[in-house]
């Protein structure tokens, strides 16, 4: 009884090729066809992302390079952009601005949101805590700004604390005075941004584990040492994140600000976000504004990266 | 190839397509844009959207060719997309600009047409003032026709004045006599704003009414903001804040829309543009009835009378292949009819002497203006170039905030700031 050769081994036929050198051929083929159709499916993504931000990725390092006003024909000028912003006037306030966002908006929101969590984890009505914390994220930062500007303007905050008889609060100038101005605007931001920081804890609160905290409350774990040895570390992984996160938009700061100061006043609350815009838009410096905009992203890359890598460490050791 | 692996291709395939002519499509503009009868009008002004389309079907009845609005909420997009088109055959037919050195980077590009005949035309036969469309010139040519045209006056609470007996003033020292007794009845005097733009407001007014050659050549980078003239104003812009003539500065972008303590009657007079009006109306002030306006009376009387003027054009594409009709569309708009038209709809005063305002306020000050043969001057936004105005006006602030800080170092930063420009622009 002729027995089937074992697979890979040549029998011959009448067609030519062998049958398992035909059945593994077809596989191949088949296999290279879903490859194909795979590939043209991810295509037009591809073509956006491409085109939508790598290039337009390119296209501002290249800027950065010219001396481009946005009308007529750039020229390339080298480094002269990255010279003129270390000496420009403007680059430590900046910093500064940028830098005090970047800690206050890790602080405030998130050191918030966590408190708020773990204070409404158990409490009746805390759906409705949920939506009213969350509610400012959702209105937008441009509203948002809006508010807050006219909380801070002279028929907001200083006619309540005149009616209060608070002379002295009623007289102060939230958004004109430095540093309060960008305080104030943080504020704003914390506002608009700690419900979200607060969901993501709920989440986070929701995964521990209940044996654990039943057991350890057996053991006389409760308050802050429940929260220390239980609730902080089992939120380790979720912290990350959104510090993470708050990171990387805190460095990006723009919206709340433009809509409330425009960083003034005379630069005084302005960002590296806000710094881009007005030499790209306002002073129509495009090649420095570029410019700008390629040092602080450098700089979001490296905070974030940096950030994410020790964390990653933490977690591996 | 399989059956079922065809079908995958294919699908794939068809999906690409489909984006892409979704894509191409997309690029296409509306046929009403481009159409014979009416052409794009782009412009960052959409609360004026119904008024620029009210006109543009007038336009159209009237020549065939009238304008639809297309615009850009937001003022310093709409730059970046005209300036990135304006050199282009995509640049929109018809756009609104800016005057004076907010043009001359579009005009050095030969982005806008020019319209120095017509500009002729106007003046002789509409009475079109020579000061505005001087706005307009750049090395002896004409490229834009006035969209609107606002004085700076000063707006003054009637029902305060009425109560001090005060009278509008003829003389500085006549007004300086009306803040002093505003003031010893707590009332501030002039309302004050800061941040953004809101450096240059009375920097330019007083600057202007002890020197308006100096203020011409400052702007024109011709002298620096640490001459004599300039420090000279600053010593008197710091006199009228020492004696407690401001109000507290408030926020111009937030607060200037809605100016409650000139409703209120806690501010009594407010230097600003006549486009204000529409925010004092909306606030529920009568003009005539609760709030009045008159030009700030020279300082040095040696001058005469000046006041500044902003105007906004209409420009036209000279890269568009909708040029002819463009040009055409603009010519109808400044028929002295449809002048009146569009001052009805919108609250303006036309800078043509042949079409009159109803609003009373507008009335006195064009009284004003023609009794006390006012020169009118281009407003600092525009007179001196954005690399310029942007910074300083930003760095006035500093001086709004602490007038008492030290003069000649702030004096000699904003000279800095200017020096840049002019050194790389000459």
């Amino acid at each position: 009884m002729k027995t089937l050769p074992p697979p890979g081994r040549a029998v011959g036929g009448p067609r030519g090729a062998p049958v398992a050198e035909r059945a593994t051929l077809s596989g191949r083929h088949q296999r290279r066809r879903r490859s194909l159709s795979s590939y043209l499916f991810v295509v037009p993504a591809l073509v956006l992302v491409v085109g939508m931000f790598w290039y337009s990725i390119v296209m501002t390092v290249w800027l950065s390079f010219t001396n481009s006003n946005g009308l007529s024909s750039a020229q390339f000028v080298g480094l002269a952009n990255y010279r003129a912003m270390l000496s420009d006037p403007a680059l430590l306030t900046n910093v500064y601005n940028t830098l005090i966002w970047a800690v206050a908006m890790i602080v405030l929101p998130v050191g918030l949101g966590l408190v708020a969590a773990v204070a409404l984890k158990k409490r009746r009505g805390r759906s409705v805590f949920q939506t009213v914390f969350y509610l400012p994220y959702a209105i937008g930062f441009v509203t948002t700004g809006v508010i807050w500007s006219f909380l801070f303007g002279t028929s907001g905050f200083s006619e309540l604390f005149n009616a209060l008889g608070f002379r002295s609060l009623a007289n102060v100038q939230w958004l004109n005075q430095v540093p309060l101005n960008t305080y104030s605007m943080i504020v704003a931001s914390t506002w608009q941004t700690m419900g979200t920081d607060m969901l993501l804890f709920f989440v986070g609160l929701d995964t521990i584990d209940r044996q654990v905290t039943e057991a350890a409350s057996l053991d006389g774990a409760v308050g802050w040492k429940m929260f220390r040895f239980i609730t902080w570390p089992s939120l380790s992984a979720m912290t990350r994140v959104i510090i993470a996160i708050s990171i990387v938009n805190a460095l990006q700061a723009f919206n709340l600000i433009w809509v409330m100061t425009q960083g003034g006043p005379y630069g005084s609350s302005s960002t590296f976000a806000v710094w881009t815009y007005q030499q790209s838009f306002q002073y129509y410096k495009m090649g420095y504004g570029a410019a700008i905009a390629v040092v602080l992203t450098v700089f979001v890359l490296l905070a974030s990266i940096g950030y994410l890598r020790r964390s990653l460490r933490e977690v591996r050791a | 190839m399989g059956v079922r692996g065809k079908k995958q291709v294919l699908a794939a395939a068809t999906c690409i397509a489909a984006l892409a002519g979704t894509t191409s499509l997309a690029g296409v503009p509306a046929a009403s844009a481009t159409s014979q009868a009416y052409l794009q009008l782009a412009n960052d002004k959409p609360g004026w959207t119904s008024g620029f389309n009210a006109i543009g079907k007038d336009l159209a009845k009237l020549d065939g060719v009238g304008w639809q609005a297309q615009p850009y909420s937001s003022t310093t997009a709409f730059q970046a997309v005209v300036r990135a088109a304006a050199t282009t055959s995509k640049a929109p037919p018809l756009f609104t600009w800016w005057s004076g050195q907010q043009l001359v980077p579009l005009v050095k590009a030969g982005a806008v047409a020019n319209m120095t005949s017509y500009v002729k035309t106007w003046e002789a036969k509409y009475g079109l003032n020579p000061d505005v469309e001087d706005a307009y010139k750049v090395n002896g040519q004409y490229y834009g026709a006035p969209l609107y045209t606002s004085d700076w006056v000063m707006y003054y609470n009637k029902k305060d004045f009425a109560k001090y007996h005060l009278s509008v003033p003829l003389t500085w020292s006549a007004l300086m006599q009306d803040a002093a007794t505003l003031k010893s009845h707590g009332i501030a005097p002039f309302a004050y704003y800061v941040d953004d733009w809101a450096g240059f407001i009375w920097f330019e007014q007083i600057l202007l009414e002890e020197d308006p050659s100096a203020y011409q050549a400052l702007v024109n980078g011709k002298i620096s903001y640490t001459s004599a003239p300039v420090v000279k104003a600053m010593a008197t812009w710091r006199q009228i804040a020492d004696k407690g003539y401001f109000s507290p500065p408030m926020n111009i972008d937030t607060e200037l829309g809605s100016p409650t303590p000139f409703v209120n009657g806690q501010d009594a007079m407010l230097l600003i543009g006549s486009w204000e009006e529409s925010s004092l109306t909306k606030a529920g002030m009568v003009p005539g009835k609760d709030f009045g306006a008159f030009i700030v009376p020279p300082i040095n009387p040696k001058v005469g009378w000046q006041a500044i003027f902003e105007t906004g054009p209409v420009v036209v594409s000279a890269h568009n292949s909708d040029m002819q009709q463009a040009l055409k569309a603009v010519n109808t708009f400044m028929q002295p009819s449809v002048q009146q038209a569009w001052d009805k709809l919108m609250d303006f005063t036309s800078a043509e002497s042949v079409v009159k305002s109803t609003d009373p306020t507008a009335v006195y000050v064009a009284h004003e203006i023609t009794a006390e043969k006012v020169h009118l001057n281009n407003r600092y936004w525009e007179a001196t170039p954005p690399q310029v105005a942007v910074p300083v006006s930003s760095d006035l602030s500093k001086f709004i905030l602490n007038p008492n800080l030290n003069l000649m170092p702030f004096l000699q930063t904003l000279q800095k700031t200017a020096q840049a420009y002019w050194a790389t622009a000459k």
